[in-house]
């Protein structure tokens, strides 16, 4: 028999003839192959085992100690028959004994499989433990103090392009909440963080409007007074990762 | 019992989901302001309908542990602590620290806050700025109703919430699966500890990107397969569409899996179908209003998921065992002939189906000139240690390892699950718009991440219990007389 195949260690009794069991008594050896199933196992799954005794007698309504070869392995799946399981001996549909298991003895290469792949997951466990005292706790506390030296817009904006900062300052300043704000250009980029980081003021396309509307939607256009540029509805213009202001 | 008690708590977040994401895309429906009592209501049903499910049960009972290993289920406890607590601080201190958490997911959030419907210029106008206008709307209205009524930093603890759903969705699965605590606590450790969660970028619990919602709902499916349970698989098809866009596909794969799986009992495959068919109903409409103009062929979704459920179901129900894998060959060539001898159509077919999706000829034959860089792009994410430890490493072990290893899988559909989830992970690399670089830069890893959670959850499944060499401390006799 191949040391590859798992074996189980389980007692198990027989039935008597007068209670549905069989009319001659088994032996514990090689040649007895019946099928186990498993309590619990809501869909009745047959197990093909193998004796391995050398030919004891196994007495109607005693209880033996026996080992069994999972023979089947690994095409059946027998991860049901852990230690404590406990099952019915069956010959075809006829239950003619029933049993629980003691131990489990899995073959050499599931041994060295299961070691190795454990191992593996401790590696990785301790990986990931000294990781995040090591780094993302650092890290995160760096971030978290940055965010709180620069804002939200020097955080977002800032890093991204930080002569972009002073123009979404200047809205956040500037114009009410409700306001509309036109902007321009590619969206791509510092434009998404400046949306979200001026609501709620809604960012409206420029050719979405009139060049004398004052309002759109209900909510006033953003206008301010720029320093050498006067005064006029204020349009956010996006080159890429920059972002500027100018005036309609 | 306490593991009966440790899965319903767990699925008191999944349930809740459910509910609120069907009351909430029904109300939008229907033009209705969404009440801020809404949300409540759902954790509220929630709590009472966990109670009322079934527990699943399998054929496997757990040994107890003894000795040292009694303390490894103490010990993760405390690391998985530590590391919630982390990210709840991370997710409350300031708002969001993130790029696509804050101009993706809390940005819409802020215009779903309750009261509000979808009248709203941010989604009416398409002139107006709307990031990811087409995205699915579930975390949004999530985090704008908790933000609504905790506030907008404690309203962002439902990061973390989401995470310890998921710790206590693995730990719980696999004890009922039948492993050993101290096995079960490891694999929940192993899930928790993944680097990528901690990381101050992308994806990480605190970034405020779906990812994690996706993770969860993923798992819900995953241990639903696993188990053999019908309500969790449906959960899991019924919320992926409404997270992110990858859900949709994720939920067609879930429902091929359960279907063709034959240790999966046929309930689970209906009521996947099911799940997925009634959440693309509440979606696809909303989608289509979102979208501002309708794309040509906004319903294929639905007809792909009525097609998969009759298709699946004559498949298996139909033919004969023998005949599934010709059949799915056949269909496969016939695919294959088909882009061959009707390209142009069949491009147009497709722009028109996933907008989002590059489909050219041109751009495929672009993509395979650059082969060899994409491989390499794959197997520097699939090995990345620092962000993913050495789940694919192990992952691609089991499977490829030779049976006599590691014996049969314990649920293929399962395996199917998370093999098909990672290639369309790599697949989706060919059809992205983006440059190759930036893709497999900024968007693989978390495609990647999104399979993290099921494949723990196999990886032990199938280790768990294999090697146990131990007497069972609670083994009595049969009969109390022995043999002499």
């Amino acid at each position: 028999m191949s040391q590859d195949l798992p074996r189980i260690a389980c007692r198990l009794t027989f039935l008597c003839p007068d209670d549905g069991g069989r009319e001659r008594p088994v032996c514990d050896d090689p040649n007895y192959r019946p099928h186990l199933v498993v309590e619990g196992d809501p869909e009745s799954t047959f197990l093909g085992v193998q004796f391995t005794g050398e030919g004891t007698e196994l007495v109607p309504g005693f209880d033996h100690l026996v080992h069994l070869v999972l023979a089947y392995w690994p095409d059946v799946d027998y991860r049901a028959l852990v230690p404590g399981a406990r099952f019915t001996v069956r010959e075809g549909g006829r239950v003619v004994g029933s049993g629980v298991v003691v131990e489990h003895s899995p073959g050499r290469a599931t041994q060295f499989g299961v070691r190795l792949v454990v191992l593996a997951v401790l590696a990785h466990l301790l990986f990931g433990l000294q990781r995040v005292p090591a780094k993302a706790l650092p890290k995160r506390l760096a971030q978290i103090r940055d965010y709180r030296t620069r804002g939200d817009i020097g955080f977002h904006v800032g890093r991204l392009s930080p002569e972009s900062v002073p123009a979404v300052e200047l809205l956040r300043a500037r114009t009410p909440p409700d306001s509309v704000v036109l902007f321009d250009g590619q969206w791509r980029g510092a434009m998404e963080l400046a949306s979200a980081l001026l609501h709620p003021r809604l960012f409206l396309r420029r050719d979405a409007v009139g060049k004398h509307e004052r309002t759109a939607h209900g909510r006033p256009l953003a206008r301010a007074t720029l320093p050498g540029l006067g005064t006029g509805t204020l349009v956010l213009v996006g080159d890429a990762d920059r972002l500027r202001l100018e005036l309609q | 019992m306490r593991v009966a008690f440790g899965w319903r708590l767990a699925m008191v977040m999944p349930l809740s989901l459910v509910v609120y994401a069907a009351a909430s895309h029904a109300l939008l429906l229907a033009g209705v302001a969404l009440p801020v009592w809404l949300l409540p209501v759902a954790l509220g049903v929630g709590v009472v309908a966990a109670a009322a499910l079934r527990v699943p049960r399998t054929a496997i009972r757990p040994i107890s542990e003894r000795g040292a290993w009694r303390l490894v289920p103490w010990g993760a406890a405390v690391v998985l602590a530590g590391c919630v607590g982390l990210s709840w601080w991370g997710s409350v201190v300031t708002p969001d620290r993130s790029w696509d958490g804050l101009v993706s997911w809390s940005f819409r959030a802020h215009y779903l806050a309750p009261p509000a419907d979808l009248n709203q210029p941010f989604f009416t106008d398409p002139a107006v700025f709307a990031h990811s206008a087409t995205y699915p709307l579930l975390q949004p209205l999530v985090l704008g109703a908790s933000q609504a009524l905790l506030g907008p930093l404690w309203g962002r603890s439902v990061f973390p919430l989401w995470m310890i759903a998921c710790v206590l969705l693995v730990a719980t699965t696999l004890s009922i699966h039948g492993l050993r605590s101290g096995y079960a606590a490891l694999g929940t450790l192993a899930f928790a500890l993944t680097p990528m969660w901690y990381s101050i970028g992308s994806g990480a619990v605190d970034s405020g990107y779906a990812e994690l919602l996706l993770v969860l709902v993923l798992l819900v499916a995953g241990c639903g397969l696993l188990l053999d349970h019908a309500w969790m698989v449906a959960f899991g098809a019924f919320l992926l569409p409404l997270v992110k866009p990858e859900g949709l596909p994720y939920a067609v794969l879930l429902c091929l899996v359960a279907g063709f799986d034959r240790s999966v009992r046929r309930t689970v495959h209906l009521w996947a179908c099911g799940g997925m068919v009634i959440g693309l109903l509440l979606w696809l409409p909303l989608r289509q209003f979102l979208a501002h103009r309708p794309p040509t062929f906004a319903w294929w979704p639905l007809a792909l998921g009525a097609a998969l459920l009759v298709g699946t179901e004559l498949a298996t129900r139909v033919l004969p065992r023998r005949a599934v894998p010709w059949l799915l060959a056949l269909v496969g060539m016939a695919a294959v002939l088909v882009c061959t001898v009707f390209p142009q159509p069949l491009e147009t077919l497709l722009a028109h189906c996933s907008p989002g999706l590059a489909v050219s000829v041109d751009h495929l034959s672009r993509r395979f000139q650059q082969l060899p860089t994409m491989l390499w792009g794959y197997v520097q994410g699939l090995l990345f240690a620092r962000k993913f430890g050495l789940i694919f490493p192990l992952l691609g072990l089991i499977l490829l390892a030779p049976r006599r290893f590691f014996g049969p899988s314990p649920r293929p559909a399962l395996v199917g699950l998370v093999v098909g989830g990672v290639a369309m992970g790599c697949g989706s690399v060919w059809f992205s718009p983006e440059g190759l670089e930036h893709e497999l830069e900024s968007r693989f890893d978390r495609l990647l991440l999104h399979w993290v959670g099921p494949a723990w959850l196999l990886v032990f499944a199938w280790i768990g219990g294999l090697a146990d060499r131990r007497v069972a401390a609670d083994c009595p006799a049969t009969r109390t007389r022995l043999a002499p």
